[in-house]
């Protein structure tokens, strides 16, 4: 092979990992197989520094220009007729579109900069949604506005290639959400609000493992699972809490029929993503930690429901002098405690290991995070004597120690089967 | 991934326009095909996130007293309500209310709306027209023509019973600004 095939195909390759078609291990065998394993780790990053730095800049203007477009069409300002307003957006946001689509796609030199464009332009479109409203006199903080947004921008993400477009999107539908649940129509309790996002959550994360199916979407993958892991692990973070789970079985009212519907469809496709990628499990060993992390999100959903069945025999009624309520028994208590936080630690480390297997800095980020909370929420919580949380956290230290024990282990097989390799070609 | 072409491009452009086009076409229609009728305001001058200053709106007929207007069932919150309104003097007042839209006569309209609150016989409804948005910092000034009771609403209605504000008068002529 001379260098130019090796140079192509090495980019190929880390091309791939990004896409997440194959990972780092594969990656090292593939590169070792065609002795291209030495290359210095400068010359194998997919994209350089400056690349790196020009994406993060240009998004970060698209966005500031679109949350400014926003701010103007807010300000209401009376010079500019309705009717003008509407020509000069609509013609701003196609000539946008056109704009990033062309840099991105016929002249090929600034992608970069398209994609920024095409982003902008997408959040335009939300604009124009807002600033038609204002025209029509839409009632105030109406939310259907916002899933508007989302549904208008759905398959553009995909039309364009573009994760920023993706991450826009995803967002949408979670500020929706998040105001559908504010505007009080449906009656949640702050038990069944989390109760969604941990099936939202685990959603998500479903759906991009899917994507790992299909090759010319795998790259939109790591989009769909960093949403699907942070709300998972809030959603447990919310549960571990002391304050909460006294509460967590008296909380559980009867709901109104569309959050029974919501839960039953979502909890299908939820099932449907776990069948799904145990399939994918299957063929390809190295995305069990995926899978992993799927079933237990989901069994947790799962187990947290099925104890309303139970509600009645695990609380107990007190009668006060003035009204009576029901609290959970004790055990039970204690019991939901251990189960959530342990949830909740386990997937803030599995999220981590799989960061550091797939190289996918955001999983990394988030899994530390909600790890750092859930030990700072043990450490001040002030149900145990401190006998028994010192205890605990000796004996999560010693489990973490003997894991690094062994994912050191494993690493050095993996050097060792690569050097193996190279000198047996 | 193949990038679009020109003409995929363009059907992809398009996508979000004739998305927002289709749910906002009813509130187009009613207002250009609607019949105005004038409505007497009450007072208020929050910020909604995305669109800016507007002025809360209520109405007289915002709050019904099922015990004064005929009316067919009880309501609880979340029905949909159809009021009958017709032109006494110089605003539009309910005659009735029902549950199922009722025929329609010459020189009524009916309006539909939903039950937010509902206790013995009194109802709160939400009709669609209780926002009006204003130029930054202009709002202050139409809350205090309000509480002096100057202000009155055009509202557009159409056969379904959709309605759409259309403007806000003060002493019967435009804002200004």
């Amino acid at each position: 092979m001379g260098k130019m095939d090796d140079t192509w195909l090495q980019k190929e390759v880390l091309e791939w990992k990004e896409e997440g078609i194959i990972d780092d291990a594969q990656v090292q065998k593939i590169l070792a197989r065609l002795k291209l394993a030495e290359r210095s780790s400068a010359e194998l990053k997919p994209r350089s520094g400056s690349s790196k730095v020009t994406t993060v800049i240009s998004i970060l203007g698209a966005v500031l220009v679109g949350m400014g477009a926003i701010l103007f069409v807010a300000s209401n300002w009376g010079r500019i007729p309705d009717a003008l307003k509407m020509i000069l957006l609509a013609g701003t946001t196609v000539s946008t579109y056109y704009a990033g689509w062309k840099l991105k796609y016929e002249r090929k030199d600034r992608p970069a900069l398209g994609d920024a464009l095409l982003l902008l332009a997408s959040i335009f479109v939300g604009v124009t949604i807002f600033l038609t409203a204002q025209i029509l006199n839409v009632n105030a903080d109406t939310h259907w506005l916002v899933f508007l947004w989302f549904l208008s921008i759905l398959p553009l993400g995909y039309a364009f290639n573009s994760k920023s477009i993706l991450s826009l999107n995803i967002f949408t539908f979670i500020l929706w959400t998040f105001f559908f649940v504010g505007s009080g129509d449906l009656y949640l309790s702050i038990f069944e609000i989390f109760m969604s996002y941990l099936l939202v959550g685990v959603n998500l994360y479903g759906l991009g493992q899917l994507h790992t199916r299909y090759e010319k979407y795998a790259r939109f993958r790591t989009i769909y699972q960093g949403f699907g892991l942070f709300f998972i692990l809030l959603s447990y973070f919310f549960f571990s809490t002391e304050t909460l789970y006294f509460n967590i079985l008296t909380n559980m009212e009867p709901t109104t029929w569309q959050v029974q519907a919501f839960s039953i469809l979502f909890a299908v496709t939820a099932l449907v993503f776990i069948i799904s990628s145990l399939r994918i499990y299957k063929q390809h060993e190295e995305v069990k930690y995926e899978f992993f992390i799927l079933l237990m999100a989901f069994l947790g959903w799962a187990g947290t429901n099925a104890l309303r069945l139970f509600s009645d025999n695990l609380t107990t009624t007190i009668t006060d002098e003035f009204y009576s309520y029901r609290e959970v028994d004790p055990h039970i208590a204690t019991a939901l405690f251990v189960a959530f936080n342990l949830i909740l630690l386990i997937l803030a480390i599995a999220s981590i290991l799989i960061g550091y297997h797939r190289s996918t800095v955001p999983f990394i980020n988030i899994g530390m995070f909600f790890f750092v909370l859930g030990v700072l929420n043990l450490y001040f919580t002030t149900l145990y004597g401190l006998l028994p949380r010192s205890i605990a956290f000796i004996i999560g230290g010693l489990v973490l120690i003997a894991l690094s024990w062994y994912l050191e282990k494993k690493r050095q097989s993996l050097i060792m089967e690569i050097k193996g390799g190279e000198t047996t070609e | 991934m193949r990038p679009l072409n020109k003409k995929e491009l363009v059907l992809t452009i398009l996508f979000p326009l004739i998305v927002i086009t289709i749910f906002f076409a009813p509130k187009l229609f009613t207002l250009s095909q609607g019949e105005n009728i004038v409505l007497k305001v009450e007072p208020v001058d929050p910020r909604d996130m995305f669109r800016g200053d507007y002025v809360a709106l209520s109405y007289e007929i915002s709050r019904l007293d099922l015990d004064q207007i005929p009316s067919d069932s009880n309501y609880s919150t979340g029905d949909t309500i159809y009021a009958t309104l017709s032109k006494k003097e110089k605003y539009w007042s309910i005659d009735s209310v029902s549950h199922t839209k009722p025929l329609s006569k010459s020189g009524e309209v009916r309006m539909k709306g939903t039950v937010t609150s509902a206790y013995d016989n009194m109802v709160i409804v939400e009709w669609g027209i209780e926002s009006y948005f204003v130029p930054e910092g202009k709002g202050k000034i139409i809350e205090s023509q309000i509480n002096s009771g100057n202000v009155s609403a055009i509202v557009a209605v159409d056969s379904k019973g959709s309605s759409v504000l259309k403007e806000l008068r003060i002493n019967d002529g435009p804002l200004g600004f």
